[in-house]
């Protein structure tokens, strides 16, 4: 075995691209762990937790860049130190030699067509830059977390002033004239406009409505704390007009977790006054059926359906033939052992998590969300019908989010298939924009090892999967469908469709 | 004074990203103008100073 | 962009240029008295801000010292001492007298000056010569006789030579010297043996067809062992190129930077003749001998951070990786620290080019607002110098932020009235 321990004085990386080295390190033939992150007191923990801390290490400052590996050999170790330096050499941007801008300002004189201002940055930075681009005219989109609620108040207010949209703070997704912010996906051209104020809803609603042959003008984000008290609203409020405005919008969606009743009050006045046919989907507030020019509707495939419907879009919804999923279900259930009783639910979209976990009322669920479930004791061991957002910070600290890289999940996925007590996987698969190149070959190998031990202990392990992307995506929606149903798993269009299913399994063992 | 229409929806996007440059690669990937910004923490120091860089620099 | 912010980078565009336009070049060696503009019989210049006699740090204190009993202006250390604090015997920083002053910088009316005219633009800067090699000299601010000695021997019998020699061959381009040097292992600070071997290969043949008297065999002797002989040059280069970027309005690059073992300064382009100090950070490095060791040292000291000002130094590490083992350090390090220098300035200098970096031109231009905003200060190659006079040691110091947020408050209350 071969170790190295780098330190790179004052060298400054974003976590997200040191993420993306080390997981590309980790792939270098021999490398059994690799890490390459800021010298942070909260990282180094992480690497001491990893064998990696070296007095050196231990000794370096923020600012410093630390490369921690270890491989089977020298020859490995050397090979990989040398890919990690070549990638941390790579060029963000421009073209070699030219210096890319190091503020907003130089960025926006170097750039006088630019309109939107995407910020990444960690949150106790975000604010100061967000307000910046409010106040040289342009709009935000706010993906960093971790925003004071009152800083989010504030640029808001600065917002309505300027007549600028801030999306987020921790807004995950926006699909502006087709363009693709965070992690969305490529939707076809059409009338509905969506707001939304999570990622992953919009991402399952978006992808649906192309499906669907409905097609998407825009998708605003709001971030996920828009409704609250505190906020108002104050994007979503703006977004309405802006798609009331917008000739190319013929429908507007809008989904969220149920907003405190005053908020609800003034988004659904809003969506009276707009003019144009609006889906309201208040996720887990049980409010259907159409007052007006408004419906209302319960999960995020309904919401799409019934906007696609609205534009006059006759396509169903993606979903397998009930002959398809009851012969995958009832082989499933042949092979059964008793002791094989509970559900596993390991998703990286939250508000997919959270759709499953309204879906799953019914049963006892444990999970990191709260969502009408019991709180998970052990964040890292499930007990009973389990079902979590693996893309919370509970389980990120430190290390990329799932979408971008499934490592922590495969490791999820494994010690769930060693739990006797798993009756059935349920699991997510996001594609599009930024997120991973190829989950499905990662997620369909881990599959594969987590059933080969199983199967060594006598069980036979059922898995659905639901797929939220398109056919455009750059990922290729039918390949990562193929590839998945290869190594045995259900594969679903929808995360509703995926609910269904598993709870009408759950159903047989439970009654 | 009111601020001019939102041009939002109807100009075509062009971005500047602060922070994590996968989302800078997203967008080149969808051939949408978009700037990197070499963005590094700010030093320590108090909110006037800080102020003053917004309008100096 | 805002109005505001156009007219700062417009101005910085040109206070850069003006940098970068500079061509020094050595035209003359002189007593201070006959070129020094405002030199006095009873003035003795010393480094940076200016500091009343009673505030000086040790060198300083030495120095002064020792330039009154050379000068003849006192008799006894305890009446120069007295003629110091009365004010018949006046001090002022060589900063304020177009002049930069290594260490201690003690500069006073016989001192023979480097002539250093930046002929882009016409104006002349000065520099004392070296005293040569030693620990003990009066610019690390020590005297005896045997410094006395040395100052005397080099007014009255090196200077002429070597202003007979510099008369012969005529101007000595500054700027190319520089730009070689720095591809042979000089950062042009701590490390200027490349520099001074270039100069003198410039020299010798006037030196080798002058009538070979004493004071010709001794001056050649004297070159021959001072292996650093240019610095001095170099920094005076340094200023006069930064000289007719002084007084830019709106600009806020910094044309000096400057320690006195008490106080680091330093001036702005856009704001005049005003200095801006905070408190002098420790120096960090090797020490030439056990028996010293930080609790012996002064705080950083001299004016010689000018080379820095114009991008070399420590801006420039890579190019002497000799330096960097004063502090224990390797060449990604040195890397490291230029890299943070590019963040702080406004642009790069061709004519100075780092091999290590495959041939990246120098930062160069440092402003202030890149500072104040990226939390980097300038990082600067000095020597360290023990708190009662004598050279000990010698490492890197970084700048420390005071300044620069003071001087960017001033700069904000100037602009926005």
């Amino acid at each position: 075995m071969a170790e190295r321990i780098l330190i790179r004085a004052r060298e400054y990386h974003d976590s997200v691209r040191l993420m993306r080295v080390s997981e590309a390190i980790r792939k270098s033939p021999g490398v059994t762990e690799a890490m390459v992150m800021m010298a942070t007191p909260n990282n180094k923990k992480i690497l001491g937790n990893a064998g990696l801390l070296s007095g050196e290490a231990e000794a370096a400052r923020a600012d410093d860049l630390i490369i921690a590996l270890i491989a089977d050999c020298e020859a490995n170790a050397a090979t990989a130190l040398e890919l990690a330096e070549d990638s941390l050499a790579q060029k963000p941007g421009g073209a070699a030699g030219v210096a890319l801008p190091r503020t907003l300002d130089a960025a926006q004189a170097a750039t006088p067509g630019a309109n939107v201002v995407a910020i990444s940055v960690p949150g106790e930075h975000a604010y100061r830059e967000a307000k910046r681009a409010l106040e040289l005219g342009l709009n935000v989109f706010l993906f960093s977390d971790n925003v004071a609620l009152e800083d989010e108040r504030r640029l808001k207010e600065l917002a309505a002033e300027k007549n600028r949209l801030v999306m987020g703070p921790d807004c995950g997704t926006a699909i502006i004239g087709g363009a693709c912010l965070g992690f969305a996906n490529k939707v076809r051209p059409g009338k509905v406009g969506v707001i939304g104020a999570s990622g992953t809803g919009t991402q399952e609603i978006t992808s649906l409505l192309d499906w669907l042959g409905a097609g998407l003008s825009h998708a605003i984000g709001t971030g996920g704390r828009d409704l609250k008290a505190e906020i108002g609203g104050a994007t979503m409020l703006q977004a309405l007009d802006l798609l009331a405005a917008d000739p190319g919008t013929e429908v507007i969606a809008i989904t969220s977790k149920p907003p405190s009743a005053e908020v609800a009050e003034k988004v659904v006045a809003a969506c009276r006054a707009v003019g144009k046919p609006v889906v309201i989907n208040f996720l887990g507030l049980g409010r259907t059926g159409t007052e007006g020019n408004v419906t209302f509707t319960d999960t995020l495939a309904e919401t799409a359906l019934a906007a696609a419907r609205l534009i006059g879009a006759n396509d169903e919804l993606p979903a397998l033939s009930e002959e398809e999923a009851e012969t995958y279900l009832a082989a499933a259930r042949a092979k059964r052992t008793g002791g094989q009783k509970y559900l596993r639910g390991l998703y990286a979209g939250g508000t997919l998590c959270y759709e499953a976990l309204l879906g799953l009322k019914e049963l006892k669920v444990q999970s990191n969300l709260s969502a009408g479930a019991g709180p998970l004791p052990d964040l890292f061991t499930s007990v009973g019908h389990t079902v979590i957002d693996m893309g919370e910070d509970d389980y990120t600290d430190g290390r990329p989010h799932p979408m971008i890289d499934p490592g922590l999940r495969n490791q999820r996925i494994l010690k769930e298939a060693a739990d006797p007590e798993v009756a059935l996987l349920l699991l997510d698969l996001v594609i599009g924009y930024a997120a991973h190149e190829d989950p499905a070959e990662s997620l369909a190998r881990t599959l594969t090892e987590a059933r080969a031990s199983a199967a060594e202990a006598g069980r036979e392990l059922p898995v659905i999967v639901t797929i939220c992307g398109t056919e455009a995506d750059p990922q290729d929606h039918a390949a990562q469908v193929a590839r998945l149903e290869t190594a045995d798993i259900l594969v679903t269009r929808s995360n509703a469709e995926a609910v269904r299913l598993a709870a009408a399994y759950l159903e047989d063992i439970h009654g | 004074m009111a601020e001019a229409p939102n041009p939002l929806l109807s100009a075509p996007l062009s971005v500047i990203n602060l922070g994590a440059e996968l989302f800078a690669e997203a967008l080149r990937q969808q051939e949408v103008p978009v700037v990197q910004v070499q963005w590094t923490p700010p030093a320590a120091q108090d909110d006037d100073l800080l102020d003053l860089l917004d309008t100096l620099l | 962009m805002t109005d505001l912010k156009t007219r700062i980078e417009e101005a910085n565009g040109k206070a850069f240029d003006i940098l970068r336009q500079g061509k020094p070049q050595i035209v003359d060696v002189a007593p201070a008295i006959e070129v020094v503009p405002g030199m006095k019989p009873n003035l003795i210049l010393h480094s940076a801000p200016a500091i009343a006699f009673a505030e000086m740090c040790g060198p300083h204190r030495n120095g002064v010292i020792g330039a009154a009993l050379f000068e003849g202006l006192a008799a006894t250390a305890e009446e120069a001492e007295a003629k110091l604090l009365s004010g018949e015997i006046e001090t002022a920083p060589c900063h304020h007298h177009a002049t930069v002053g290594a260490g201690a910088g003690i500069t006073s009316a016989s001192t023979p000056m480097m002539v250093i005219e930046n002929t882009t633009y016409g104006n002349r800067a000065y520099s004392c010569i070296s005293e040569g090699g030693g620990l003990r000299l009066l610019k690390w601010g020590w005297y005896d006789q045997g410094v006395i000695d040395t100052l005397r021997w080099q007014a009255d019998h090196f200077a002429p030579v070597l202003k007979a020699a510099l008369a012969a061959s005529g101007p000595i381009d500054l700027k190319n010297i520089i730009s070689r040097a720095v591809e042979m292992g000089d950062e042009c600070h701590n490390r200027s043996v490349a520099s001074t071997f270039l100069f003198l290969k410039e020299l010798y043949p006037h030196l080798a067809a002058m009538e070979l008297t004493e004071d010709v065999r001794a001056s050649i002797k004297f070159l021959v062992e001072s292996e650093h002989f240019l610095l001095h040059a170099i920094m005076a280069g340094a200023k006069s190129m930064l000289m007719p970027a002084e007084g830019t309005e709106y600009s806020t690059m910094v044309t000096a930077m400057a320690r006195n073992g008490v106080d680091f300064g330093i001036k702005v382009s856009g704001l005049g003749d005003q200095w801006f100090t905070a408190p002098a950070n420790d120096v960090k490095g090797l020490f030439f001998r056990a028996e010293w060791g930080y609790e012996d040292a002064a705080p950083d000291l001299g004016d010689s951070s000018i080379t820095e000002t114009v991008g070399l130094g420590g801006f420039i590490q890579p190019c002497a990786p000799t330096v960097t083992q004063y502090v224990d350090g390797s060449l990604a390090e040195a890397i490291a620290n230029t890299n943070e220098m590019f963040e702080i300035c406004i642009g790069t200098n061709p004519d100075v080019r780092i091999p290590a970096m495959d041939f990246a031109p120098a930062p160069l231009g440092i402003d202030i607002r890149k500072v104040v905003k990226t939390g980097i200060t300038p990082h600067i190659d000095t020597a360290i110098t023990h708190k009662d006079g004598g050279l000990i040691g010698a490492g890197e110091v970084r700048a420390p932020i005071g300044c620069f947020q003071k001087a960017l408050k001033a700069f904000g209350e100037k602009v926005q009235g």
